[in-house]
Protein backbone atom coordinates (compact mmCIF):
# COMPACT_ATOMS: atom_id res chain seq x y z
CA UNK A 1 0.00 0.00 0.00
CA UNK A 2 1.28 3.30 -0.85
CA UNK A 3 1.63 6.24 1.70
CA UNK A 4 0.61 9.06 0.72
CA UNK A 5 3.35 12.18 1.04
CA UNK A 6 0.64 14.66 2.96
CA UNK A 7 0.68 11.80 5.72
CA UNK A 8 4.60 10.97 5.52
CA UNK A 9 5.66 14.52 5.72
CA UNK A 10 2.92 15.61 8.63
CA UNK A 11 4.81 12.76 11.03
CA UNK A 12 7.97 13.86 9.92
CA UNK A 13 7.44 17.23 10.70
CA UNK A 14 5.38 16.19 13.96
CA UNK A 15 9.31 14.08 14.66
CA UNK A 16 11.38 17.18 13.97
CA UNK A 17 9.26 19.51 16.27
CA UNK A 18 9.65 16.97 18.99
CA UNK A 19 13.48 16.62 18.60
CA UNK A 20 13.60 20.42 18.28
CA UNK A 21 11.63 20.73 21.56
CA UNK A 22 14.34 18.19 23.66
CA UNK A 23 17.40 20.44 21.89
CA UNK A 24 18.65 17.16 20.35
CA UNK A 25 18.04 19.32 17.21
CA UNK A 26 20.94 21.41 18.14
CA UNK A 27 23.41 18.58 19.36
CA UNK A 28 22.76 16.24 15.61
CA UNK A 29 23.56 19.48 14.03
CA UNK A 30 26.76 20.75 16.45
CA UNK A 31 27.59 17.05 17.18
CA UNK A 32 29.30 15.68 14.01
CA UNK A 33 30.95 18.96 12.94
CA UNK A 34 32.74 18.82 16.67
CA UNK A 35 33.39 15.27 16.03
CA UNK A 36 35.36 15.89 12.93
CA UNK A 37 37.42 18.71 13.72
CA UNK A 38 38.22 16.51 16.24
CA UNK A 39 39.01 13.22 14.33
CA UNK A 40 40.79 15.66 11.58
CA UNK A 41 42.99 17.65 14.08
CA UNK A 42 42.94 15.68 17.34
CA UNK A 43 44.07 12.28 15.68
CA UNK A 44 47.08 13.49 14.03
CA UNK A 45 48.06 16.26 17.07
CA UNK A 46 47.80 13.01 19.36
CA UNK A 47 50.35 11.34 16.89
CA UNK A 48 52.77 14.20 17.55
CA UNK A 49 52.44 13.70 21.28
CA UNK A 50 53.02 10.39 20.90
CA UNK A 51 56.13 10.89 18.51
CA UNK A 52 57.50 13.52 21.00
CA UNK A 53 57.19 11.58 24.38
CA UNK A 54 57.44 8.08 23.25
CA UNK A 55 59.26 8.37 19.69
CA UNK A 56 56.69 6.10 18.25
CA UNK A 57 56.41 7.17 14.60
CA UNK A 58 52.64 6.77 12.91
CA UNK A 59 51.56 4.33 16.00
CA UNK A 60 48.01 5.85 14.23
CA UNK A 61 48.96 6.17 10.82
CA UNK A 62 47.86 2.87 9.09
CA UNK A 63 44.46 3.15 11.07
CA UNK A 64 43.57 6.79 9.97
CA UNK A 65 40.66 4.76 7.25
CA UNK A 66 39.74 3.20 10.38
CA UNK A 67 38.82 6.75 12.36
CA UNK A 68 37.88 7.58 9.15
CA UNK A 69 35.44 5.21 9.13
CA UNK A 70 34.08 5.68 12.79
CA UNK A 71 33.46 9.71 12.00
CA UNK A 72 31.60 8.18 8.89
CA UNK A 73 29.84 5.73 11.09
CA UNK A 74 29.17 8.61 13.73
CA UNK A 75 26.16 10.66 12.33
CA UNK A 76 24.09 7.79 11.04
CA UNK A 77 24.42 6.70 14.76
CA UNK A 78 23.74 9.56 16.22
CA UNK A 79 20.58 10.57 13.80
CA UNK A 80 19.07 7.01 14.13
CA UNK A 81 19.60 6.83 17.73
CA UNK A 82 17.70 10.26 18.52
CA UNK A 83 15.03 8.43 15.82
CA UNK A 84 14.97 4.72 17.91
CA UNK A 85 14.61 6.96 21.40
CA UNK A 86 11.56 9.17 19.93
CA UNK A 87 9.62 5.67 19.34
CA UNK A 88 10.79 3.57 22.19
CA UNK A 89 8.77 6.85 23.93
CA UNK A 90 5.63 6.66 21.73
CA UNK A 91 5.75 2.75 21.88
CA UNK A 92 5.81 3.14 25.87
CA UNK A 93 2.88 5.77 25.49
CA UNK A 94 1.26 3.82 23.00
CA UNK A 95 1.19 6.46 20.43
CA UNK A 96 2.96 3.98 17.84
CA UNK A 97 -0.02 2.08 17.30
CA UNK A 98 -2.21 4.85 17.31
CA UNK A 99 -0.34 6.28 14.79
CA UNK A 100 -0.13 2.96 12.75
CA UNK A 101 -3.34 2.73 12.01
CA UNK A 102 -3.83 6.16 10.81
CA UNK A 103 -3.52 6.74 6.40
CA UNK A 104 0.25 6.74 7.55
CA UNK A 105 0.33 2.95 8.36
CA UNK A 106 3.27 0.77 10.10
CA UNK A 107 5.75 1.65 7.23
CA UNK A 108 4.84 5.04 6.93
CA UNK A 109 5.25 5.27 10.40
CA UNK A 110 8.97 3.69 9.77
CA UNK A 111 9.72 6.14 6.86
CA UNK A 112 8.89 9.00 8.36
CA UNK A 113 10.80 7.94 12.47
CA UNK A 114 13.92 6.53 10.71
CA UNK A 115 13.68 6.69 6.69
CA UNK A 116 13.78 10.24 6.86
CA UNK A 117 16.60 10.77 9.86
CA UNK A 118 18.45 8.09 7.53
CA UNK A 119 18.52 9.86 4.32
CA UNK A 120 19.38 13.26 5.90
CA UNK A 121 22.40 11.59 7.94
CA UNK A 122 23.58 9.92 4.70
CA UNK A 123 23.91 13.53 3.27
CA UNK A 124 25.40 14.87 6.29
CA UNK A 125 27.90 12.09 6.59
CA UNK A 126 28.96 12.43 2.97
CA UNK A 127 29.70 15.93 3.40
CA UNK A 128 31.32 15.44 6.91
CA UNK A 129 33.42 13.14 5.69
CA UNK A 130 34.38 15.24 2.17
CA UNK A 131 35.55 17.92 4.73
CA UNK A 132 36.88 15.84 7.52
CA UNK A 133 38.54 12.59 6.49
CA UNK A 134 42.28 11.58 7.37
CA UNK A 135 42.63 9.69 3.99
CA UNK A 136 42.28 10.51 0.66
CA UNK A 137 38.90 9.32 -0.40
CA UNK A 138 37.26 9.55 -4.05
CA UNK A 139 33.52 10.97 -4.16
CA UNK A 140 31.86 7.09 -5.48
CA UNK A 141 33.85 5.09 -2.20
CA UNK A 142 32.40 8.19 0.06
CA UNK A 143 29.28 7.63 -1.00
CA UNK A 144 29.47 4.30 -0.57
CA UNK A 145 30.77 3.91 2.70
CA UNK A 146 27.70 6.56 3.96
CA UNK A 147 25.39 4.42 2.25
CA UNK A 148 26.66 1.70 3.85
CA UNK A 149 26.92 3.13 7.35
CA UNK A 150 23.40 4.27 7.10
CA UNK A 151 22.08 1.40 6.68
CA UNK A 152 24.06 0.16 9.61
CA UNK A 153 22.54 3.01 11.36
CA UNK A 154 18.62 1.73 10.60
CA UNK A 155 19.54 -1.77 11.73
CA UNK A 156 20.74 -0.23 14.81
CA UNK A 157 17.52 1.38 15.59
CA UNK A 158 15.46 -1.01 14.52
CA UNK A 159 17.21 -3.52 16.94
CA UNK A 160 16.68 -1.10 19.42
CA UNK A 161 13.00 -0.83 19.00
CA UNK A 162 12.11 -4.15 18.17
CA UNK A 163 14.15 -6.14 19.96
CA UNK A 164 12.48 -4.08 23.57
CA UNK A 165 8.74 -3.93 25.14
CA UNK A 166 9.86 -0.50 26.89
CA UNK A 167 12.04 2.40 27.35
CA UNK A 168 14.34 0.69 29.84
CA UNK A 169 15.10 -2.34 27.28
CA UNK A 170 15.31 0.04 24.66
CA UNK A 171 18.03 1.49 26.50
CA UNK A 172 19.99 -1.92 27.61
CA UNK A 173 19.12 -3.06 23.53
CA UNK A 174 21.34 0.21 22.64
CA UNK A 175 24.27 -0.92 24.74
CA UNK A 176 24.46 -3.85 23.54
CA UNK A 177 23.94 -2.29 19.90
CA UNK A 178 27.17 -1.14 20.12
CA UNK A 179 28.41 -4.59 19.69
CA UNK A 180 27.54 -4.25 16.12
CA UNK A 181 30.30 -2.26 15.41
CA UNK A 182 33.04 -4.84 16.55
CA UNK A 183 33.24 -5.69 12.78
CA UNK A 184 35.25 -2.48 11.75
CA UNK A 185 38.14 -3.46 13.29
CA UNK A 186 38.38 -6.83 12.29
CA UNK A 187 39.94 -6.40 8.31
CA UNK A 188 42.51 -4.14 10.50
CA UNK A 189 43.63 -6.67 12.98
CA UNK A 190 42.30 -10.03 11.92
CA UNK A 191 44.51 -11.25 8.97
CA UNK A 192 43.20 -14.64 6.81
CA UNK A 193 40.21 -16.11 6.41
CA UNK A 194 38.97 -16.25 10.21
CA UNK A 195 37.80 -12.72 9.63
CA UNK A 196 35.15 -14.02 7.78
CA UNK A 197 33.22 -15.21 11.28
CA UNK A 198 31.81 -12.30 11.47
CA UNK A 199 29.99 -11.98 7.88
CA UNK A 200 27.09 -11.75 9.49
CA UNK A 201 28.14 -7.69 10.76
CA UNK A 202 27.04 -5.22 7.99
CA UNK A 203 30.29 -3.67 9.50
CA UNK A 204 32.91 -5.78 8.49
CA UNK A 205 31.67 -5.32 4.95
CA UNK A 206 32.06 -1.89 5.28
CA UNK A 207 35.42 -1.89 6.51
CA UNK A 208 36.42 -4.70 4.07
CA UNK A 209 34.92 -2.29 1.38
CA UNK A 210 36.90 0.80 2.86
CA UNK A 211 40.16 -1.19 2.34
CA UNK A 212 39.51 -3.13 -0.73
CA UNK A 213 38.07 -0.67 -3.04
CA UNK A 214 36.07 -3.50 -4.23
CA UNK A 215 32.59 -2.84 -5.49
CA UNK A 216 31.66 -6.24 -4.32
CA UNK A 217 32.38 -5.97 -0.85
CA UNK A 218 29.95 -3.40 -0.66
CA UNK A 219 27.40 -5.10 -2.18
CA UNK A 220 27.58 -7.77 -0.46
CA UNK A 221 27.21 -5.19 3.06
CA UNK A 222 24.27 -3.77 1.14
CA UNK A 223 22.92 -7.36 1.13
CA UNK A 224 23.60 -8.04 4.55
CA UNK A 225 22.07 -5.12 6.11
CA UNK A 226 18.82 -5.67 3.76
CA UNK A 227 18.35 -9.17 5.03
CA UNK A 228 18.57 -7.61 8.93
CA UNK A 229 16.38 -4.72 8.26
CA UNK A 230 14.24 -7.32 6.26
CA UNK A 231 14.22 -9.46 9.78
CA UNK A 232 13.76 -6.89 12.43
CA UNK A 233 11.57 -4.71 10.17
CA UNK A 234 8.78 -7.92 10.45
CA UNK A 235 9.44 -8.44 13.92
CA UNK A 236 8.32 -4.55 14.85
CA UNK A 237 5.54 -4.90 12.87
CA UNK A 238 4.30 -7.56 14.94
CA UNK A 239 5.33 -5.52 17.48
CA UNK A 240 2.83 -3.12 16.83
CA UNK A 241 0.48 -5.29 15.92
CA UNK A 242 -0.06 -6.51 19.32
CA UNK B 1 11.83 0.97 57.50
CA UNK B 2 14.68 -1.23 57.29
CA UNK B 3 12.31 -3.89 55.82
CA UNK B 4 10.73 -1.57 53.46
CA UNK B 5 14.02 -0.09 51.69
CA UNK B 6 15.26 -3.64 51.53
CA UNK B 7 12.01 -4.42 49.61
CA UNK B 8 12.42 -1.57 47.15
CA UNK B 9 15.83 -2.42 46.83
CA UNK B 10 14.75 -6.16 45.57
CA UNK B 11 12.51 -4.69 43.83
CA UNK B 12 15.01 -2.36 41.80
CA UNK B 13 17.14 -5.18 41.77
CA UNK B 14 14.44 -7.64 40.16
CA UNK B 15 13.44 -4.78 37.60
CA UNK B 16 16.92 -4.45 36.58
CA UNK B 17 16.93 -8.16 36.07
CA UNK B 18 14.01 -8.28 34.21
CA UNK B 19 15.20 -5.98 31.55
CA UNK B 20 18.18 -7.20 30.74
CA UNK B 21 20.59 -5.17 33.09
CA UNK B 22 22.48 -8.24 34.44
CA UNK B 23 22.62 -9.78 31.05
CA UNK B 24 23.85 -6.81 29.34
CA UNK B 25 26.59 -6.65 31.89
CA UNK B 26 27.83 -9.98 31.85
CA UNK B 27 28.53 -9.48 27.81
CA UNK B 28 30.27 -6.02 28.50
CA UNK B 29 32.02 -7.87 31.13
CA UNK B 30 33.32 -10.46 29.10
CA UNK B 31 33.80 -8.03 26.25
CA UNK B 32 36.37 -5.53 28.71
CA UNK B 33 37.82 -8.48 29.47
CA UNK B 34 39.21 -10.07 25.83
CA UNK B 35 39.64 -6.28 25.08
CA UNK B 36 41.81 -5.67 28.18
CA UNK B 37 44.48 -8.55 27.09
CA UNK B 38 44.29 -6.89 24.23
CA UNK B 39 46.17 -4.04 25.37
CA UNK B 40 50.16 -3.97 26.24
CA UNK B 41 50.57 -5.27 30.10
CA UNK B 42 52.28 -2.06 31.17
CA UNK B 43 49.02 0.04 30.15
CA UNK B 44 46.61 -2.60 30.98
CA UNK B 45 45.55 -1.78 35.00
CA UNK B 46 45.02 1.86 33.65
CA UNK B 47 43.13 0.98 30.61
CA UNK B 48 40.98 -1.06 33.41
CA UNK B 49 40.27 1.63 35.76
CA UNK B 50 38.84 4.12 32.55
CA UNK B 51 36.53 1.51 31.56
CA UNK B 52 35.31 0.84 35.44
CA UNK B 53 34.93 4.48 36.00
CA UNK B 54 33.33 5.11 32.26
CA UNK B 55 30.95 2.17 31.91
CA UNK B 56 29.69 0.21 35.26
CA UNK B 57 30.52 3.02 37.44
CA UNK B 58 28.64 5.10 35.37
CA UNK B 59 25.71 3.49 34.34
CA UNK B 60 23.47 5.46 36.42
CA UNK B 61 24.03 8.52 34.40
CA UNK B 62 22.89 6.29 30.97
CA UNK B 63 20.11 4.02 32.36
CA UNK B 64 18.54 6.41 34.90
CA UNK B 65 16.56 8.49 32.30
CA UNK B 66 14.80 5.56 30.82
CA UNK B 67 14.05 4.25 34.71
CA UNK B 68 12.75 7.17 35.91
CA UNK B 69 10.49 7.84 32.63
CA UNK B 70 9.12 3.97 32.41
CA UNK B 71 8.08 4.82 35.84
CA UNK B 72 6.33 7.50 35.13
CA UNK B 73 4.51 6.42 32.39
CA UNK B 74 3.73 3.34 34.29
CA UNK B 75 2.05 5.07 37.00
CA UNK B 76 4.78 3.70 39.77
CA UNK B 77 5.82 7.07 40.76
CA UNK B 78 2.18 8.12 41.60
CA UNK B 79 1.55 5.06 43.61
CA UNK B 80 5.05 5.32 45.74
CA UNK B 81 4.48 9.25 45.99
CA UNK B 82 0.85 8.22 47.94
CA UNK B 83 2.74 4.82 49.84
CA UNK B 84 4.73 5.60 53.16
CA UNK B 85 8.06 5.25 51.30
CA UNK B 86 10.28 8.24 51.70
CA UNK B 87 11.46 10.27 48.78
CA UNK B 88 15.32 9.34 50.68
CA UNK B 89 14.03 5.57 50.39
CA UNK B 90 13.78 5.93 46.94
CA UNK B 91 16.56 7.40 46.49
CA UNK B 92 18.78 4.75 47.76
CA UNK B 93 17.06 2.35 46.54
CA UNK B 94 17.83 3.34 43.01
CA UNK B 95 21.68 4.30 44.06
CA UNK B 96 22.35 1.07 45.77
CA UNK B 97 20.91 -1.46 43.17
CA UNK B 98 23.12 0.00 40.23
CA UNK B 99 25.76 0.72 42.84
CA UNK B 100 25.38 -2.86 43.27
CA UNK B 101 25.66 -4.28 39.49
CA UNK B 102 28.34 -1.61 39.07
CA UNK B 103 31.00 -2.44 41.60
CA UNK B 104 30.51 -6.68 40.35
CA UNK B 105 31.35 -5.61 36.79
CA UNK B 106 34.25 -3.17 38.19
CA UNK B 107 35.53 -5.85 40.83
CA UNK B 108 35.94 -8.78 37.88
CA UNK B 109 37.34 -6.21 35.51
CA UNK B 110 39.76 -5.29 37.69
CA UNK B 111 41.02 -8.27 39.13
CA UNK B 112 41.10 -9.78 35.08
CA UNK B 113 43.43 -6.57 35.08
CA UNK B 114 46.03 -7.66 37.67
CA UNK B 115 44.91 -4.78 39.77
CA UNK B 116 45.36 -6.08 43.83
CA UNK B 117 43.76 -3.31 45.48
CA UNK B 118 40.40 -5.25 45.60
CA UNK B 119 38.98 -3.49 48.58
CA UNK B 120 39.69 -0.09 47.41
CA UNK B 121 38.19 -1.14 44.03
CA UNK B 122 35.36 -2.06 45.19
CA UNK B 123 35.08 1.39 47.62
CA UNK B 124 36.00 3.67 44.65
CA UNK B 125 33.30 1.62 42.08
CA UNK B 126 30.28 2.13 44.60
CA UNK B 127 31.13 6.01 45.36
CA UNK B 128 31.74 7.01 42.25
CA UNK B 129 28.31 4.52 40.91
CA UNK B 130 26.48 6.71 43.67
CA UNK B 131 27.95 9.95 41.96
CA UNK B 132 26.75 9.16 38.58
CA UNK B 133 23.19 8.01 39.83
CA UNK B 134 22.42 10.75 41.88
CA UNK B 135 23.37 13.34 38.75
CA UNK B 136 21.40 10.33 36.77
CA UNK B 137 18.73 10.55 39.19
CA UNK B 138 18.56 14.41 39.72
CA UNK B 139 18.39 14.90 35.41
CA UNK B 140 15.38 12.34 35.47
CA UNK B 141 13.14 14.20 37.29
CA UNK B 142 13.71 16.64 35.34
CA UNK B 143 12.59 15.67 31.99
CA UNK B 144 10.08 14.30 29.30
CA UNK B 145 11.98 12.28 26.94
CA UNK B 146 14.67 9.94 26.48
CA UNK B 147 16.66 12.46 23.91
CA UNK B 148 16.20 15.32 26.33
CA UNK B 149 17.69 13.13 29.09
CA UNK B 150 20.82 12.42 26.86
CA UNK B 151 21.52 15.62 25.82
CA UNK B 152 20.88 16.85 29.38
CA UNK B 153 23.67 14.16 30.33
CA UNK B 154 25.83 15.67 28.15
CA UNK B 155 27.97 18.18 30.09
CA UNK B 156 27.53 16.01 33.25
CA UNK B 157 29.58 14.13 31.41
CA UNK B 158 32.33 16.35 30.20
CA UNK B 159 32.56 17.46 33.72
CA UNK B 160 32.96 13.84 35.19
CA UNK B 161 34.41 11.81 32.58
CA UNK B 162 37.44 14.61 31.08
CA UNK B 163 39.33 15.48 34.04
CA UNK B 164 39.33 12.32 35.31
CA UNK B 165 40.71 11.11 31.76
CA UNK B 166 43.44 13.89 32.04
CA UNK B 167 44.85 12.46 35.64
CA UNK B 168 44.81 9.14 34.69
CA UNK B 169 47.09 9.77 31.46
CA UNK B 170 49.38 12.20 33.35
CA UNK B 171 47.52 15.65 33.55
CA UNK B 172 47.99 15.85 37.41
CA UNK B 173 47.59 19.37 39.22
CA UNK B 174 46.94 19.54 42.62
CA UNK B 175 44.07 21.46 42.78
CA UNK B 176 42.70 18.38 40.84
CA UNK B 177 42.90 16.74 43.59
CA UNK B 178 39.42 18.11 44.63
CA UNK B 179 37.35 16.19 41.83
CA UNK B 180 35.64 13.48 42.90
CA UNK B 181 36.23 11.70 39.93
CA UNK B 182 39.48 11.81 40.10
CA UNK B 183 39.70 10.95 43.78
CA UNK B 184 37.70 7.54 42.60
CA UNK B 185 40.31 6.89 40.45
CA UNK B 186 43.38 7.13 42.75
CA UNK B 187 41.28 5.21 44.84
CA UNK B 188 40.95 2.52 42.32
CA UNK B 189 44.83 2.93 41.38
CA UNK B 190 45.99 2.16 45.13
CA UNK B 191 47.47 5.67 45.05
CA UNK B 192 47.89 7.52 48.26
CA UNK B 193 46.48 4.85 50.78
CA UNK B 194 48.48 7.30 53.52
CA UNK B 195 45.63 9.21 53.17
CA UNK B 196 42.68 7.42 52.24
CA UNK B 197 40.51 8.34 55.01
CA UNK B 198 40.64 11.93 53.60
CA UNK B 199 40.09 10.92 50.42
CA UNK B 200 36.33 9.07 51.84
CA UNK B 201 35.73 12.66 53.75
CA UNK B 202 36.30 14.80 50.75
CA UNK B 203 33.70 11.93 48.20
CA UNK B 204 31.52 11.73 51.43
CA UNK B 205 31.20 15.28 51.20
CA UNK B 206 30.65 15.39 47.34
CA UNK B 207 27.77 12.77 48.03
CA UNK B 208 26.29 14.60 50.68
CA UNK B 209 26.15 17.77 49.01
CA UNK B 210 25.07 16.17 45.27
CA UNK B 211 22.41 14.21 47.34
CA UNK B 212 20.97 17.31 48.79
CA UNK B 213 20.24 18.63 45.60
CA UNK B 214 19.03 15.48 44.21
CA UNK B 215 16.97 15.21 47.58
CA UNK B 216 14.78 18.61 46.44
CA UNK B 217 14.66 17.31 43.12
CA UNK B 218 13.14 14.07 43.51
CA UNK B 219 10.83 15.33 46.00
CA UNK B 220 9.72 18.29 43.83
CA UNK B 221 8.97 15.25 41.21
CA UNK B 222 7.01 13.02 43.62
CA UNK B 223 4.72 16.06 44.43
CA UNK B 224 4.00 17.36 40.79
CA UNK B 225 3.53 13.50 39.65
CA UNK B 226 0.07 13.45 37.23
CA UNK B 227 0.79 17.40 36.23
CA UNK B 228 -0.99 18.56 39.18
CA UNK B 229 1.31 20.00 42.17
CA UNK B 230 0.33 18.36 45.53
Amino acid sequence: MMVSKKALLNSFKQFMVQIYKDAMLILLCIAPLLAGSVFKFGIPFAQELIYEYFGLTKLFVPYYLLFDLLLGSLTPLLYCFAAAYVVLGEIDDGISGYLSVTPLGKRGYLISRLGFPAVISFVVSIVLMMVFSLSDFALPYIVGIALSSNLLGIIEALLVVSLSSNRVEGMAVSKLTGLFFLGLPVPFFVEGSIQYLVFFLPSFWLAKFAIEKELLFLLTGVLVSLVWIFMLNKKFNRKINK
Amino acid sequence: MRTRLRSLIIGDIQFQFKYGFYFVYTVFTFFYICLLFAFPATIREKAAILMIYSDPAAMGLFFMGSIVLFEKSQRVLNSIAVSPVKVSEYILSKVVSLGLIGTVVGVLIAFAAGNRNIILVIIATFMGSVIFSLFGLMIASKIQTLNQFMVATIPFEILCLVPSIFYLFGYQKPFMLLHPGIIVIRMMEGKNIENIAFELLMLGIWILMIYMVTYRIVKKMFQSVGGVKL
